[in-house]
């Protein structure tokens, strides 16, 4: 009886323990970037790292994006030619599609972004292997990004109204491009 | 003034008091179903993203996920073969977890799949995945299966559990309720710091990126005081999500505020599943108490169109009270009866020899028997008759009437009717 009461009084204190870190996980983790949370998270950082509790609530935050986008790819063959890839692009696809392909939208939304700079490589590793013909190689990878920016609200004079701008695909041209990476494929990428 | 011992009272309170497990078991489906769903998504694509020569490599992506993670890549080939297998087993385990069979097993399972595919490639992941992989890790924890399980069968039919499932400290559960109030108050803290969500204009961007169009809104996405309300509405319900959904009496308007804001944005954006993972998690904050009332309100309008002759209608089944097998098989069909068509009468009950005068108690020693329309049924036949009523069991039905099966069966049966004695005693 003393044994059974002592094991639950050792299993709750345990769980207690399990619970405080987490909570604490929870509260630490979430947080907008800052030396205050940095230092915070820093005790329990290889714990949620390995065990996957990292997350980040920050949909469409602070602010949601205010431009429309597309990334490219332009890819250089051995015998001179050259080809344009695009990202699978959701407002050309179907429904389904749509919603079955959404994961590309994320994967070219980071592609974008030079704080991903680290997977420009694997991407024109993958492209070119998308690629590849059995006599024409691809020797050059180009990402390029293609933007443009989303008017802000103008009200309608003499309403209260924003102005009416919903851009439609097909009356849509993105102005802005950058090419971003140039990547020499290798032999042994493909 | 509040002293220490209050709050730890409540602490004891708010996380170890027994509760019914009946929220965090339905969860336990949801969230099995959901990742089903999620795994199924990416079938065309696993090896685009998993695979040997995938978009990422398996040694850059360690750092977008900000460090080396659990990754059972690690210990095994990572090859092709090795791939499918890991996503085959991504796909199963929630399968197992929906049906409760091992429930446990089957979240850690689920967990730790999906954990290694997270960290194989994080590139492509959204805030649905990565709610999805912290509550499967709590899941892991709680008593997720005590209840709408397999297991509950198995533990009633071992006689280790009898009558409605038991409360238990709810405290998983409880880390589940928190991670989703913490993430709806820190997506209003981050959108709190936006101009554009403080101006109401956020909803206008949102509105016009090309590629998360869906459905058409009209006039809502092109009026000011539409898309303020929108913006400054998705502030008001993330924070209250986060905070007032503790208050008891605000709880249910406020998840209601909720599942109106995902659906709506369900209903515009291409955000695919997002909205019903976290709806789905709602179900651990609904009381138990009004999950039952729920339940028999539907039960009441499934069994208001049942009529003797359906194969809905209500079964008299008679059993031996005296025979442990026989009592444990009656909690097992009690719990798989959640339309509460069957009506048990203990045989020995001077109650049932007055109600059905023609029941013969010298059968009733023998075997299980049902009262059809048609007469008595007994043995197998009597549990394929009661296996009509029970929506649960309508996946075997049909496999109870192939030819030769009722021959098999009845022998089988009688068999086990003529041993039950010596399998638990009396």
């Amino acid at each position: 009886m003393l044994k059974g009461r002592l094991k639950s009084k050792w299993a709750r204190g345990l769980i207690t323990v399990f619970i405080l870190v987490h909570v604490y996980i929870m509260a630490i983790w979430g947080l907008p970037g800052s030396g205050f949370r940095a230092t915070l998270a820093r005790p329990i950082e290889h714990y949620v790292i390995y065990w996957g509790l990292w997350h980040s609530w920050d949909m469409f935050s602070p602010d949601p994006l205010s431009l429309n986008f597309r990334v490219e790819a332009q890819i250089i063959y051995q015998d001179g030619s050259t080809r344009t890839w695009n990202f699978p692009q959701m407002d050309k696809l179907s429904l389904w599609d749509r919603f079955q392909k959404e994961r590309y939208r994320k994967w070219a939304e980071r592609v974008r972004q030079d704080i991903y700079a680290g997977i420009w490589d694997d991407t024109s590793r993958f492209i070119a292997r998308l690629n590849d013909t059995p006599t024409n190689h691809p020797t050059k990878v180009i990402l390029i990004r293609n933007w443009e920016p989303i008017p802000p609200p103008v009200l309608i004079p003499g309403t209260a109204n924003p102005q009416d701008f919903q851009p439609r695909p097909e009356h849509y041209e993105m102005r802005f491009n950058y090419r971003f990476k140039f990547y020499d494929v290798q032999p042994g990428d493909l | 003034m509040i002293s220490l011992k209050d709050i730890v009272r409540a602490w004891s309170r708010f996380f170890f008091e027994p509760e019914s497990p009946l929220p965090i078991a339905l969860y336990r489906i949801l969230l099995g179903l959901l990742v089903l769903a999620n795994q199924a998504l990416l079938y065309p694509d696993v090896l685009n993203w998993y695979g040997v020569h995938a978009a990422v490599s398996f040694q850059v992506a360690p750092d977008v996920s900000g460090g080396t993670g659990f990754n059972i890549f690690r210990w095994l080939p990572h090859t092709d073969r090795m791939v499918w297998l890991v996503y085959s087993l991504s796909c199963l385990s929630p399968v197992t977890l929906m049906l409760g069979l091992f429930s446990r097993v089957s979240a850690a399972l689920v967990f730790l799949t999906l954990t290694t595919l997270h960290h194989r490639n994080p590139v492509m992941l959204n805030s649905g995945d990565t709610f999805l992989r912290i509550a499967s890790f709590f899941v892991i924890f709680s008593q997720a299966g005590a209840a709408l399980s397999i297991d509950r069968l198995v533990a009633l039919a071992r006689g280790k559990e009898s009558g409605p499932p038991k409360p238990r400290a709810p405290w998983a559960m409880r880390l589940i309720q928190l991670q989703l109030a913490f993430l709806y108050l820190y997506a209003f803290i981050w959108k709190a710091m936006g101009p554009m969500w403080l101006a109401g204009t956020a909803v206008y961007y949102t509105s016009r990126l090309l590629e998360f169009r869906r459905f058409p809104v009209p006039y809502v996405y092109d009026h000011f005081w539409t898309i303020k309300l929108w913006s400054w509405g998705t502030l008001l319900v993330e924070f209250s999500l986060g905070v007032l959904v503790w208050i008891k009496e605000l709880r249910y308007w406020v998840l209601l505020a909720g599942v109106l804001l995902h659906l709506g944005i369900d209903y515009s954006m291409n955000i695919p599943l997002f909205a019903f993972i976290m709806i789905s998690a709602y179900v651990t904050f609904v009381e138990p108490a009004d999950l039952r009332r729920f339940f028999s309100l539907v039960r009441q309008r499934f069994n208001r169109e049942a009529k003797a002759e359906s194969p809905m209608a209500f079964v008299p089944v008679f059993y031996d009270a005296k025979c442990s097998f026989c009592t444990r098989t009656v909690e097992v069909l009690r719990a798989l009866d959640i339309l509460r068509r069957l009506e048990f009468h203990p045989m020995q009950s001077p109650a049932t020899k007055q109600r059905f005068p023609d029941f013969d108690p010298r059968r009733g020693e023998k075997e299980m028997l049902a009262r059809s329309p048609d007469g008595w049924l007994g043995g197998f036949y009597a549990f394929r008759y009661m296996a009509r009523s029970l929506p649960l069991l309508w996946p075997i039905v049909p496999l109870l009437y192939l030819p030769k099966i009722d021959l098999a069966g009845d022998r089988l049966y009688q068999r086990i009717a003529q041993r039950r004695y010596c399998i638990l005693g009396q």
